[in-house]
């Protein structure tokens, strides 16, 4: 067993003011303040408006919220690589947000978890299953692009490699496997990919004037988002001021999932009377926001190909 | 001053406000009628820049 020397009384105490002053204990401070509880919602009129809904138009709904759920559950099981590399890098107000991020995830689980039981009446993993379009059904007809499952493949992938190089040691290891994770995870999940899958379920629920708690819900999420996009942003911008190499690394990991970019999902597209080109123009100001964000340059080819209207994906959006 | 730049396809629209709260106000002001679209809070605020008085 390795024997650890205790540290100078002086060295003991992390949050500097320094540190109190900074963006990253700003984001920490502020998702102590905007703490919401899915148990407090009603979802009473959801459930009513549930019943009366069509079947194309409840479907087009649970496709999106199983999926939402399952990844939200992924990426709360998924996140601890991130807090072990910001405690082994020695960044403390990065572990105190990240404390309060992995709390989020889990709320985020909660919620549609509590959403489909009190509204559609699914509890059972099968019966989620069910309504769930797999990600073969997304072909690109040209062949050049591929669309992969980011939360499901790239994820723990990028996770392994982050704690195999924690547990390594190197400094400069755990710094790029924390930028090709922050990418992977908050510049292109839940910073582009996912976007268009909040704003469709916003903009169809709204036409639709239903399901109220489920628009709070996804409200709620987007808050929460929104900081754990910008931290990983923040924490890439600062790496990468520190050492531009890591740019590349960036770029590396958006080109290998750029395909779930190029087109709507499979997912993203079963809502009846959807304007997808609106969702898909957007991606590239979510992207170039992201870029901006970490202070580098958005790879012009990339966002030529998500604008392409040639490029778009033929879907079999049957569940199962 | 804070001042943020539309990253939307084909926008360069730029707004300015005194404060945070302000900025968030106008940029979703902007987006909703330029773009039917929102952005988030967090976004706004780390895609901004502080300016002086005159815009510099």
């Amino acid at each position: 067993m390795t024997t650890v020397e205790p540290k100078a009384v002086e060295q003991r105490f992390l949050l500097t003011p320094e540190l109190m002053a900074g963006a990253i204990y700003r984001k920490y401070e502020k998702a102590t303040r905007k703490f919401w509880d899915p148990k407090e919602f009603d979802y009473e009129r959801d459930r009513s408006d549930w019943e009366r809904m069509t079947e194309a138009q409840r479907e087009g709904i649970i496709t999106i919220t199983v999926r939402i759920e399952a990844g939200e559950q992924a990426v709360t099981d998924e996140l601890l690589p991130m807090l072990a590399a910001a405690h082994e890098l020695g960044r403390f107000d990065w572990v105190m947000f990240l404390s309060t991020f992995m709390q989020e995830e889990a709320r985020h689980s909660e919620f549609f978890n509590i959403w489909h039981r009190e509204v559609c009446g699914v509890t059972r993993p099968e019966q989620k299953a069910a309504h769930w379009p797999l990600r073969e059904h997304t072909v690109d007809p040209t062949g050049r692009f591929r669309t992969g499952e980011p939360v499901y493949e790239g994820i723990p992938k990028y996770g392994a490699a982050l704690m195999d190089a924690v547990r390594g040691g190197d400094h400069r290891a755990i710094e790029e496997g924390f930028v090709r994770f922050a990418t992977i995870y908050n510049v292109w999940i839940e910073g582009v990919l996912t976007m268009p899958t909040y704003e469709i379920v916003l903009d169809t629920c709204g036409a639709w004037d239903v399901l109220p708690t489920l628009q709070a819900g996804f409200r709620g999420v987007l808050a929460d988002e929104g900081r754990h996009i910008t931290f990983g942003t923040e924490a890439c911008r600062i790496l990468i001021a520190e050492h531009p190499e890591y740019e590349a690394l960036v770029h590396e990991i958006v080109d290998e999932y750029c395909g779930n970019a190029v087109g709507m999902l499979e997912y993203q597209r079963n809502v009846p009377g959807l304007d997808l080109q609106k969702y898909q123009t957007q991606k590239v100001r979510h992207y170039r926001n992201r870029c901006r964000e970490m202070g580098i340059e958005p790879d012009q080819t990339l966002i030529d190909a998500i604008l392409d209207p040639n490029l778009d994906f033929v879907v079999d959006v049957q569940a199962g | 001053m804070k001042r943020w730049t539309c990253l939307e396809v084909g926008c360069d629209a730029t707004v300015t406000a005194a404060d945070e709260d302000e900025l968030i106000e106008k940029v979703n002001a902007h987006v909703g009628a330029a773009h039917g679209s929102y952005e988030l809070e967090d976004v706004i605020l780390a895609n901004a820049e502080e300016i002086d008085g005159n815009g510099h």
